[in-house]
């Protein structure tokens, strides 16, 4: 099938990579990691920047002394020490997370980790990435530059297209009727309330894990560091114009990891638009379901007569699929172990913790295993 | 040789990683010239990065680049020195 096919490509590569990073600092072992450790970065560059921050839109129009939006970035990225820097990190961040995400899930989806008891994590995986689309669409709203300004007007123009419902959303993205102060201070509420409704979230993608592995060692994060002020250094971040109500931007600078959006909904009708939006995303959270391999998963049998109950698979398992449950009458010991088969993805783990050979796969049994072991290593 | 080749790598990175940091605060103070080797570095820096057209920022910019380059070199030497102990070692049991 396709998916092994592709599963022994990742290997290959991991293999590859191995070579020169060793498992260690090999990034693929830390896929789920690097999205978490640029949202720690995100959330950091972006308190300071909220420090500064003003959420209004009046315009050179209303007054000789012009606080704004617009203006209160300029004075941070050109007055604030490091203002221009901090401001670059916490956008090349949110494109790094966004690179990271999608590699990670494209990781978890080669090497067919989604499936039944992990639907859970797909689910909220894909949940998770659309909110952090959105935040990062609100973040290029705050700017208020003549690019915030079209993005605003294309998003209530979409919004508006829906049906039913499409007013009220559109009433309540702008935070009324038309662009104003509320509006500005809305999106800050979303960019920064979503954020943090994400925690949340990650959680969720987090508790049917046994052991997550959500932080990269310090090596790895010192390159990630270095990466993004690379970046910083070599493309520093401007804004465009301040934005101005009375006039209708038509183009603007297009960052893809955020804004691909908007190039579809100047590319085709709202209609067509929301259907792909809409569909894409379901086949994405329904991919568990849409593929499934013929062939069923091996769970792993508990040797009753063996089990002395000392838990030790229990303890290893890394998909929360064994439980210890009173031995029956009769027993020497006090507790046996059981497979929950909806949980056990026949990884084996089980089999290598026990020490009585009391748990096997039923088409991988000890003996064959050891025989391949041994014929390899004398080869 | 070969075996003192893992010592002179992560002595040569701690080197690079040191003149670095040395080099923000240079960046921060803005780019005060005792060496006339330090006023051609600010003169490569002032083409090869784009930030210069505003004095003010650039010298931010300059920081975080070598800020990068710090990190970047004590990645490199703290992998090259822990490199030895992190390769998966195949134990074969032995049967007594």
């Amino acid at each position: 099938m396709y998916t092994d096919i592709l599963t022994r490509i990742e290997l290959k590569l991991e293999e590859l990579v191995n070579a020169v990073t060793t498992s260690k600092y090999n990034p693929f072992y830390y896929h789920g990691a690097l999205p978490q450790f640029y949202l720690w970065v995100l959330f950091l560059s972006g308190l300071l920047l909220f420090a500064y921050y003003i959420p209004v839109i009046d315009s050179a129009y209303d007054s000789s002394r012009i606080i704004n939006a617009w203006t209160s970035v300029e004075y941070i990225t050109k007055t604030i020490p490091f203002g221009a820097v901090i401001r670059a990190i916490h956008r090349y961040a949110g494109d790094a997370m966004v690179i990271a995400i999608v590699l990670h899930a494209l990781r978890v989806w080669f090497t067919d980790r989604y499936r039944q008891y992990r639907w859970v994590q797909w689910i909220s995986g894909v949940v998770l990435l659309v909110a952090v689309l959105f935040i990062g669409q609100t973040g290029y709203y705050l700017v208020w530059d003549d690019r915030s300004l079209l993005l605003t007007r294309m998003t209530a123009s979409s919004f508006e297209a829906l049906p039913l419902v499409g007013q009220a959303l559109k009433t309540w993205f702008l935070n009324g009727a038309d662009i104003t102060n509320f509006t500005m201070v809305n999106f800050l509420f979303i960019h920064i309330g979503l954020s943090f409704a994400l925690l949340f979230g990650l959680w969720i993608h987090y508790v049917r894990m046994q052991r997550p592995v959500i932080t990269p060692p310090p090596v790895m994060n010192y390159i990630l560091v270095a990466i993004l002020l690379f970046f910083v250094a070599l493309f520093p971040i401007t804004s465009g114009p301040m934005a101005n109500l009375t006039q209708q931007p038509t183009s603007f600078d297009v960052d893809w990891f955020f804004l691909w959006p908007y190039v579809l909904m100047a590319g085709m009708p709202l209609s067509v638009y929301w259907l792909t939006m809409i569909t894409g995303t379901v086949f994405f959270a329904a991919l568990p379901w849409v593929f499934v391999k013929n062939e069923p998963i091996e769970t792993a049998e508990v040797v009753i007569d063996k089990c002395t109950g000392c838990n030790l698979c229990s303890v290893d398992c890394p998909w929360a699929a064994i439980e210890m449950v009173p031995a029956p009458a009769g027993s020497r010991f006090k507790l046996l172990a059981t497979v929950k088969p909806y949980r056990c993805t026949g990884c084996g783990v089980c089999v290598g913790a026990c020490a009585f050979d009391a748990i096997d796969l039923p088409d991988l049994p000890d003996a064959n295993v050891m025989a391949q072991i041994k014929a390899l290593a004398s080869a | 040789m070969s075996k003192f080749l893992p010592i002179i790598l992560v002595a040569f990175f701690s080197l690079v990683c040191l003149s670095m940091a040395l080099l923000m605060p240079w960046a921060e103070l803005g780019f005060p010239e005792p060496l006339p080797q330090l006023t051609k570095l600010r003169q490569a820096l002032a083409v090869q990065l784009p930030g210069a057209s505003d004095p003010q920022v650039f010298v931010y910019y300059v920081y975080s680049f070598f800020l990068g380059l710090a990190l970047l070199s004590a990645a490199v030497g703290l992998w090259l020195e822990g490199r030895e102990e992190s390769e998966e070692k195949t134990i074969l049991p032995v049967k007594k």
